[in-house]
């Protein structure tokens, strides 16, 4: 039996008007990341315009986001791959929220892409751009397996980070190839 | 795992924060203890009924006989500096212009005391057992610890 | 396998913002729970503690934190964290510690407590997210959720107004649980045309923020035996982890439930889910998840759970399906991350002795499961409970 509930549920005004006392903490915590071999070499290939995977010889795997051990075999992988930079939508969302929650104008297209060239399955998370403005559009142009292709920012903007690719899109859209090396 | 990377530009760290922040509320027995700091310039005990231990800072339940503490009573008079220790670094690693003295202190007949800085003496004039008086920031109030210091009594 | 019955359970209300510390939240549910199990304190040998991270109550060990406020001061104190899943963790952990010999009892409680996140707890979520491949494109946390029901609805040919009758069904259920923070009457229009989150998460399929804390008390035979009446007993438990390279699973079917599953229905002697499973409280942080989940428990074929759920299957005064969240589960009592599984486990214990009050289940049940889900959408936690 539910009984003794306790609990003072507070509204956020009694705080803004200093009803309840509270305090706060900024806590600077900063951090830098190594990124460790395998993703070390990815980033250095996103710099290059390439999209890298790794290959267990022994499941046949060829696996993205790349890692220096296979986790099924539980053995160090074996080689790198060069894998293209097209893929196929796993599946993807219409975001109206930015990460802390605030509310966006127009919305981030997030979506799991399945990279041609790794094995069936393996996928990343990117964006997908010039698929519309609201949830009608984008649910007009994207479905599972639409085929897109990664936009890269120019050379020399690159700076070995996953934003070296702007997003992804649909293959039938006119436009060039922005990869460039 | 033994590729080397043998041109340092390789190697990469990216760096980030945190993101978030945070507001804590003080919880029942809690606000009780700031509220008399603020109003009323005086350090209040909660009273266990089981036990009669007196607690400072004063909790919503006793931790060992685990039942409710709704009464209060104040903690008068001087506390003793049980233990304290000097701070010459701040938290980013750089020198203090003066060092910082901070002190638990404990008073007579209560469970538990405060941690807070000790003003008004030079450092190596302190002493365990020596009795000090607690200090409230009235002026600009922060509402939490850092409104409370001790001074020699 | 030696036995261990559930001898009491308390909570505190879920709340999306207490006055209580985590603290505080601890001992009011702990002192609950020993108040129905008719136990005092010091009769309690070891402690399990389920708190999920650090980083929304923002204390740096939390478990540490917590422990004065769940009794374990001078005891033996275990704190267990697999995210979301940490709740039904806490019972399955408790098991071990009775289970073992090793220990005549042990309390177990789970606490959350969200609201000091600021600007929002969603943002400290932010850091489940590979910091090199996925935080720099700007994440939020209902990305992934959004993602994976997409799929699931794609794989499927699942509706958006089907699954919205998850978040209907649970948040009506709720009406009678006394301690919750988010039930009433919504239509499925009103779920469906909600504000988009990230589509097709709408806000009324999606649980709160909350504040809140739960608490059990686990038994072996010795102690169980002595009370009057028939006990509860924990009959399986099961857990199991997925990989944490997210983008390259299944999204449409969550294989670590599955796994999870068939680890507690193993010790449980259960070969025959849907006709031997009486009661079901699976996690349901989200309206899609609940169904997503219910497959995963070998109690819909995949993609089946929602055509059962237009048909009243999981409805809670069914007598020929299987009532399902009849609490009214995360969407509608609310999900103080680690306590919400336990509440769904206390559920089952209540409905199994016939102590839900206005939220008895109309069929007979003598088996339940709770389960429970979490961390990088990766674990599976299942208790198995029987009368």
């Amino acid at each position: 039996m539910i009984t003794d509930l306790r609990g003072t549920s507070l509204r956020e005004d009694d705080i803004r008007s200093g009803k309840v006392l509270t305090t706060n903490w900024h806590g600077k915590i900063d951090f830098a990341w190594d990124a460790g071999i395998a993703i070390g070499q990815f980033l250095h290939g996103l710099k290059a315009g390439k999209l890298l995977g790794r290959k267990c010889h022994q499941c046949q795997r060829v696996m993205i986001p790349p890692r220096m051990f296979c986790e099924r075999c539980f053995r160090r992988s074996d080689e790198w791959v060069e894998l293209k930079d097209t893929g196929r939508v796993n599946t993807f969302s219409v975001s109206y929220v930015n990460w802390d929650a605030s509310r966006r104008q127009t919305p981030q297209v997030p979506a799991v892409i399945e990279i041609d060239g790794a094995s069936p399955g393996m996928g990343i998370m990117h964006l997908l751009g010039e698929v519309g403005d609201n949830v009608k559009e984008v649910l007009g142009r994207v479905t599972v397996g639409t085929p897109v292709q990664a936009v890269w920012k120019p050379p020399e903007q690159r700076q070995g980070s996953i934003t070296d690719i702007l997003y992804f899109r649909p293959l039938g859209n006119p436009g060039t190839s922005t990869r460039g090396r | 795992m033994r590729e080397q990377l043998t041109r340092n530009l390789e190697a990469r760290a990216v760096h980030g924060d945190w993101g978030v922040w945070y507001r804590y509320t003080y919880g029942p027995a809690g606000e009780r203890f700031f509220r008399e700091i603020k109003d009323r310039q005086r350090l209040v005990a909660s009273v266990c009924p089981k036990c009669g231990r007196r607690f400072l800072p004063p909790s919503l339940y006793c931790e060992d006989c685990f039942v409710e503490m709704t009464e209060f009573q104040p903690v008068a008079g001087t506390g003793t500096i049980d233990s304290f220790t000097v701070l010459h670094d701040s938290l980013e690693e750089t020198r203090l212009a003066e060092p910082i003295i901070v002190a638990l202190v404990r008073f007579e007949g209560v469970t538990g005391g405060c941690l807070a800085p000790l003003k008004g003496v030079k450092p190596d004039a302190v002493r365990i057992g020596m009795k000090v008086k607690p200090v409230f920031n009235t002026q600009q109030p922060t509402n939490s610890i850092a409104d409370l210091s001790w001074s020699p009594a | 396998m030696p036995k261990v019955a559930i001898l009491g359970a308390g909570m505190t209300k879920f709340m999306r913002r207490s006055l209580e510390t985590g603290r505080e939240l601890c001992w009011e549910a702990a002192s609950a729970a020993l108040r129905e199990a008719d136990m005092t304190l010091d009769q309690i040998e070891c402690v399990v503690m389920a708190t999920a991270p650090d980083a929304f109550d923002g204390v740096h060990m939390k478990g540490e934190y917590l422990l004065d406020g769940a009794g374990a001061k001078g005891k033996p104190y275990t704190r267990v964290y697999v995210g979301g899943g940490s709740g039904v963790f806490a019972v399955i952990a408790g098991w071990w510690h009775v289970a073992s010999g090793a220990f005549r009892n042990c309390l177990v409680v789970a606490e959350e407590k969200m609201s000091p996140t600021q600007p929002h707890p969603q943002g400290a979520f932010n850091a489940i997210y590979d910091q090199f491949l996925e935080r720099p494109l700007g994440v939020n946390l209902l990305w992934i959720f959004a993602l994976e029901m997409h799929r699931y609805m794609l794989t499927y040919g699942i509706k958006l107004e089907t699954i919205a009758g998850v978040a209907v069904k649970n948040k009506r259920n709720a009406k009678d649980h006394p301690a919750s923070q988010v039930a009433g009457d919504f239509t499925i229009q009103q779920v469906v045309e909600a504000e988009v989150m990230a589509y097709p998460v709408t806000r009324l399929m999606v649980s709160p923020v909350t504040d809140g804390a739960v608490a059990m008390v686990l038994a072996g035979e010795e102690q169980a035996k002595k009370r009057a009446g028939k006990q509860v007993w924990v009959e399986g438990v099961g857990w199991n982890l997925d990989t944490s390279y997210w983008t390259n699973r299944d999204l449409a079917y969550p294989q670590y439930v599955e796994n999870a599953a068939r680890m507690a229905y193993k010790m449980a002697g259960i070969t025959k889910p849907r006709e031997q499973i009486h009661i079901v409280e699976p996690y349901d942080p989200f309206a899609y998840k609940e169904l997503h989940h219910l497959e995963g428990l070998q109690l819909a074929d995949k993609g089946q759970a929602p055509k059962l759920l237009e048909q009243g299957f999981w409805d809670r005064d069914t007598t020929t399906g299987i009532p399902s969240s009849p609490s009214g589960g995360l969407l509608g009592v609310g999900n103080p991350i680690a306590a919400a599984g336990l509440a769904k486990a206390a559920e089952i214990y209540w409905q199994l002795k016939g102590e839900a009050g206005p939220r008895q289940i109309k069929r007979q049940a003598k088996r339940g499961v709770a389960q429970a889900w979490g961390d990088l959408m990766q674990v599976g936690t299942v208790v198995v409970l029987g009368i």
